[in-house]
């Protein structure tokens, strides 16, 4: 037989109730955002100066 | 606009961080090795709150709500606001609960807790409507009232002679691990909290004396904190002191000096009243400050008003006892939640930092 096994248990949270879990819910997602942004930012400052470079 | 003074917002960040949490063993986990795991985590709190105060020297004339509307606009940054809002609303509501919970199980037994948390609650909504001045007027006041407490309960444990160094050794026992495992709850419990710090170091008169000042927080608030350690792990013992609820009080009851001197329960009494309202306040202003920056509001009054009422409500409620408040706490609050939100400051101050590269080139 094969045996599944869930990768994001959310029984803990279900337990901890409402507040808990919207808030490590929301903050992971914004851990995210905000890396992804920090990536974003930091991939357009590299290619700007590499154009700045090569325009000069 | 309302402004405070160095010497009120030291108050103020020493009673914050101070708080409840003498009332603890910080990091007792590591049992007799709790105080190396304080003074570990100071020294990366101090770390931490040099990232808040760096973020704050970008944005000197704004508060976090605002900080984040200019750094991420206006639709990633509201979420995110009422996501802080609802964190520092969640702290407060734990502090609120802990302190009804405390009293009423100690002190007033008799006495329904809604009345305890009621009567608190007003003085907090009270404290509110008379505007920040008057809360960092008043800390100044009450703050060496705590301090003296404190260390005269130092004191009188140290003389006591129930005191007994021998617990304290032998030295990392199991290994540094255990240490290093718990040096990561201190450090988001309390140091990580003074993110909230953030929605009111904008309001000093003299800006540039923030990070000087809350570092300094820090590092008194570690000295406590570690004599905290020390004193209840060398009376108790790590075993009694990590099962005990407020081993504060335990200590307390402990101490009597020729039978003349006992019965320092009061002393537990106003640090517990003192610090507990004090974090509460400032946690619940965080929030009430968030939202109303979020919706532009000129009267906080109505919306502290509001907010109060879900605080009773929520408080009461959601807690069904100490232990699960304990639960939730120290599982979530302290392992993920407190990570997440204080860790956030350090991702804000690399995009301030790519963006203001940027914007040179």
């Amino acid at each position: 037989m094969i045996k599944v096994k869930a990768m994001i248990n959310l029984q803990p949270l279900f337990e901890a109730g409402i507040v808990p879990s919207i808030l490590i819910l929301g903050g992971s997602l914004y851990i995210g955002i905000l890396l992804f942004m920090n990536v974003f930012y930091t991939i357009i400052y590299f290619i700007k100066r590499i154009v700045n470079k090569s325009m000069s | 606009m309302e402004q405070i003074t160095k010497s009120q917002l030291f108050s103020l960040m020493l009673l914050y961080e101070i708080g409840s949490t003498t009332l603890f063993a910080l990091g007792i986990g590591a049992k007799q090795d709790a105080w190396i795991v304080v003074l570990i985590a100071t020294f990366i709190g101090l770390g931490l709150v040099w990232i808040y105060t760096e973020v704050q020297k970008q944005y000197p004339d704004k508060n976090l709500a605002e900080i984040l509307h200019t750094l991420l606009g206006k639709w990633l940054s509201i979420p995110l606001i009422l996501l802080y809002a609802l964190y520092f609303f969640s702290i407060s509501s734990f502090n609120y609960f802990e302190f009804g919970e405390i009293i009423r199980t100690t002190f007033l037994i008799n006495t329904p807790q809604l009345v305890v948390l009621g009567v608190f609650l007003f003085t907090t909504i009270y404290m509110i409507a008379l505007g920040f001045e008057v809360i960092a007027r008043t800390g100044e006041i009450v703050m060496p009232i705590l301090l003296i407490f404190l260390v005269t309960i130092y004191f009188l444990a140290s003389f006591s002679g129930v005191l007994d160094i021998q617990e304290l050794l032998p030295v990392l026992e199991n290994g540094i691990k255990p240490v290093l495992k718990e040096v990561y709850l201190v450090v988001n419990f309390p140091f990580g909290e003074s993110v909230v710090f953030l929605m009111y170091w904008h309001m000093i008169n003299k800006k540039e004396a923030v990070r000087k000042t809350a570092l300094l927080v820090v590092c008194i608030t570690g000295v406590i904190l570690v004599l905290s350690d020390l004193i209840m792990i060398t009376i108790l013992g790590p075993e009694l002191t990590a099962k005990s609820e407020i081993p504060l009080l335990r200590v307390l009851f402990n101490i009597n000096i020729a039978d003349i001197i006992t019965n320092l329960d009061i002393m537990g009494v106003i640090i517990i009243f003192i610090g507990g309202f004090y974090k509460t306040l400032l946690n619940f202003y965080g929030a009430v400050l968030a939202v109303s920056t979020i919706f532009k509001m000129k009267n906080k009054k109505w919306i502290t008003i509001i907010m109060g009422i879900g605080l009773i409500v929520y408080s009461t409620t959601y807690f069904e006892s100490i232990s699960f408040h304990r639960w939730v706490g120290f599982e979530f609050h302290a392992t993920y939640i407190h990570g997440i939100f204080s860790s956030m400051p350090i991702l804000f101050l690399l995009m301030i930092w790519v963006k203001n590269k940027t914007k040179n080139l």
